[in-house]
């Protein structure tokens, strides 16, 4: 258990604490109040008053017991009618009413209501209401509580005060609303409130906590060069915001274990691409030291071989500059169909040699801003793809368009080669794929990857699928704006 | 004249180490990929292979228990340098020693000619025992051929000079560096597990004693111990 936690808890708590107290006065000050109302005055006194009242307002009229009221006590006797509105229009509190009613109704001969038809005809229910301050402040008149309790006694020991802010719809008349005991606060639900809100407290704080420590461990441990490690099962099945965090944790680490894996095996593959010239080397080497062979011949291999390492580390450096994202800056306004053409009369050039030509469907020119030199190299390196694996005398077809409704250059590069496994088709733009078909042949399986990295540098795209009638189809796509989202490199938009 | 298998995808490197074999007086035979090479391991007349470990296709381990499964043939292995899985895998699986590549054809032969000397009959010291007998374990040095509780051993080459050599100090512990020169042909090095792979794999092939201990022990510090009955 963190600090976390114990924050969490102790604010939680607090704030549970201080809404139980607040809401707790406030019903506690509520009830109070409306036990008072619904008090209804009992006393001998009481049904003297009413049926004097009673008779004021059946012979006398309204105006009579108007003024009969005037020199009522605090208490007064209402006269209210079917309606609930007191003959004089005086604040009358609904549940005193009900009250009153329902003790006509059970007690039809009570003294404390009487039922009284007045001088104008309606018919008007009598009460006094049972208001502080009570016959103890005021002298000379018996108490008329005849039920009155400790609790009551309590009440009228207090100093009179005015009314508070608290106090609902009821008679006018001084209040005592502190001074006294807490009647009638209950302890056991009190405590039983108490406990539950620190139950609650307690997990509130280790349902926030807890994920956060999990995913604290998980950070340690990817710290700590884990990559395998996975916050999710320890947070389980949550759908909030801290699961998602952890969702997003996970996902990180799992793009960051295939990052590694990924540079993992190209170290492990460049180590071997470059051994194998150095083991040619030796061997080599070996032989002439041994002076078992054509020396002149020999040395060609050895000079061979260190090209062969030049060009791998190149390459790599190439690939490597490309991944990095050494774009920004040397950017140039580049037209696609100089570029193509260039390279297409550079390939003819080279496949004339074997009796073999380029066809080029030039659809339509572009211009996008980018690197030339990279560029370049991406689609030089596709065409020789398919000059090294189309088989002799046979062509290779480049066709060229633009797609102004995506804004998008499009290059598609087709042979009539052998084309690749289906399922190679997705790896071979990956560093040092070859094919099963070209295990013979001359390179180490860069060229592909480079123009991959170079044309997805660019916001493109590309893809190979084999061809119906033979051969491989290798497509570029270019998009000739480029919005920042699409840059592999920049930052992606909020 | 005796018969090498060379099996690499690298058909630049075993046309250079096959012109240096012959040079050195071996008769070479060059297959560059793994499933031929395979086959024609099994085909039978040679010597010993030279087995590429790194090979597409068909990758060098899987030529090796191919070629495991029916024949005992020396294999020496060409590993990539500081790959100890492959090594290991490689040595469990039945080779008989390898090399790092890349390395020297100097280094190539003289483990080539290291195997090799192993398989010539015993020298001329002990020319006249028939076999060497320790408990229930029996070997035939000039035939090569060895049985456990009367039941034939299948064992590499490798594993025969070591068991050779261990019967012969049966009772006494034999050091690394005398099992690595005697049976392997070549100095001890640190950090080389070759030996302690090899008598793994020989452990497994001759199962335990009715005490549920191996015949062959490690004695700390000194070496391993073939126990005496």
């Amino acid at each position: 258990v963190g600090r976390l936690f114990w924050k969490f808890f102790a604010f939680v708590w607090l704030a549970q604490f201080g809404g139980i107290v607040a809401i707790g006065s406030a019903f506690w000050l509520t009830q109070r109040h409306n036990e008072s109302a619904l008090d209804i005055e009992s006393g001998p006194g009481a049904g003297m008053r009413i049926d004097a009242a009673a008779g004021i307002l059946k012979y006398g009229g309204i105006d009579a017991f108007k003024a009969w009221s005037e020199h009522e006590p605090p208490n007064p006797v209402f006269a209210v009618d079917n309606s609930g509105i007191d003959v004089l229009q005086r604040p009358v509190a609904p549940s005193l009413i009900v009250h009153a009613r329902q003790l006509s109704a059970n007690e039809p001969r009570s003294h404390q209501v009487t039922e009284v038809q007045g001088a104008d005809g309606h018919r008007y229910l009598l009460f006094a209401a049972a208001h502080e301050p009570r016959a103890g402040d005021q002298p000379g008149r018996p108490p008329l509580d005849s039920g009155g309790g400790a609790p009551q006694d309590g009440r009228r020991q207090g100093p009179p005060r005015p009314p508070g802010p608290l106090e609902m719809a009821g008679p006018p008349g001084p209040r005592d609303l502190f001074g006294g005991r807490f009647r009638g606060l209950p302890l056991l639900p009190t405590l039983s409130t108490l406990i539950a809100s620190l139950l609650t407290a307690m997990l509130l704080a280790w349902y926030v906590a807890k994920p956060i420590r999990s995913l604290r461990t998980a950070f340690n441990g990817v710290a700590g060069g884990d990559l395998g490690l996975r916050v999710m099962p320890l947070i389980g099945t949550r759908q909030d915001e801290l699961a998602d965090l952890g969702r997003d944790f996970d996902r990180m680490t799992e793009r960051l274990q295939a990052a590694m894996e990924g540079q993992r095996r190209l170290l492990h593959d460049v180590s071997h691409e470059v051994r194998s010239p150095l083991a040619r080397l030796q061997a080599a080497v070996g032989l002439l030291r041994r002076k078992y062979v054509n020396e002149e011949q020999t040395v060609e291999r050895i000079e061979e071989e260190i090209v062969r390492i030049d060009r791998l580390v190149g390459d790599l450096l190439k690939l490597s500059r490309i991944e990095a994202g050494e774009m920004a800056g040397i950017e140039e306004e580049v037209d696609l169909h100089e570029l193509v053409s260039e390279i297409v009369a550079d390939a003819n050039f080279e496949a004339e040699g074997s009796g073999r030509s380029i066809i080029w469907n030039n659809g339509a020119s572009a211009v996008l801003r980018g690197r030339p030199d990279i560029l370049r190299v991406a689609v030089e390196n596709i065409v020789r793809n398919a000059l090294k694996h189309a088989p002799k005398s046979r062509d290779i077809t480049i066709e060229t368009s633009v797609d102004s409704a995506r804004a998008v250059y499009s290059i598609q590069v087709l042979d009539s080669g052998p084309g690749v496994a289906p399922e190679e088709l997705a790896k071979m733009f990956t560093p040092f794929f070859r094919s099963a078909q070209a295990a013979g042949t001359d390179g180490y399986g860069l060229g592909l990857a480079i123009a991959r990295r170079s044309i997805e540098a660019h916001g493109g795209s590309i893809a190979a699928v084999n061809r119906k009638e033979g051969g491989l189809s290798v497509a570029i796509e270019l998009p000739l704006s480029r919005t920042a989202a699409s840059a592999p490199h920049t930052r992606p938009s909020a | 004249m005796t018969r090498i298998l060379l099996i690499d995808d690298d058909a630049k490197l075993t046309a250079l180490l096959g012109d240096y074999l012959v040079a050195e007086g071996f008769a070479v035979h060059i297959e560059n990929d793994g499933p031929r090479g395979a086959s024609e391991a099994l085909a039978g007349g040679y010597a010993m292979a030279v087995l590429d470990v790194m090979m597409p296709q068909l990758n060098g381990l899987e030529v090796l228990r191919r070629i495991r499964s029916q024949s005992t043939l020396p294999v020496l292995m060409l590993t990539a340098r500081g790959d100890d899985v492959d090594r290991i895998t490689g040595l469990e699986l039945g080779a008989d020693d390898y090399v790092p590549k890349p390395c020297t054809p100097r280094e190539l032969v003289a483990r080539i000619r290291a195997i090799l000397r192993r398989l010539q009959p015993a020298a001329d010291a002990h020319a006249g025992e028939a076999s060497l007998v320790s408990g229930g374990l029996t070997m035939w040095p000039h035939q090569r051929r060895a049985e456990w509780l009367g039941e034939p051993l299948a064992l590499t080459s490798t594993e025969f000079s070591l068991l050779e050599v261990l019967l012969r100090h049966v009772g006494r512990p034999v050091s690394k560096q005398d099992l690595s020169s005697r049976a392997l042909g070549r100095p001890h090095t640190r950090h080389d597990r070759s030996i302690d792979v090899h008598l793994s794999s020989i452990r497994r092939k001759l199962g335990n004693l009715t005490d549920g201990r191996s015949i062959i022990q490690a004695v700390h510090r000194q070496g391993y111990q073939l126990l005496k009955e």
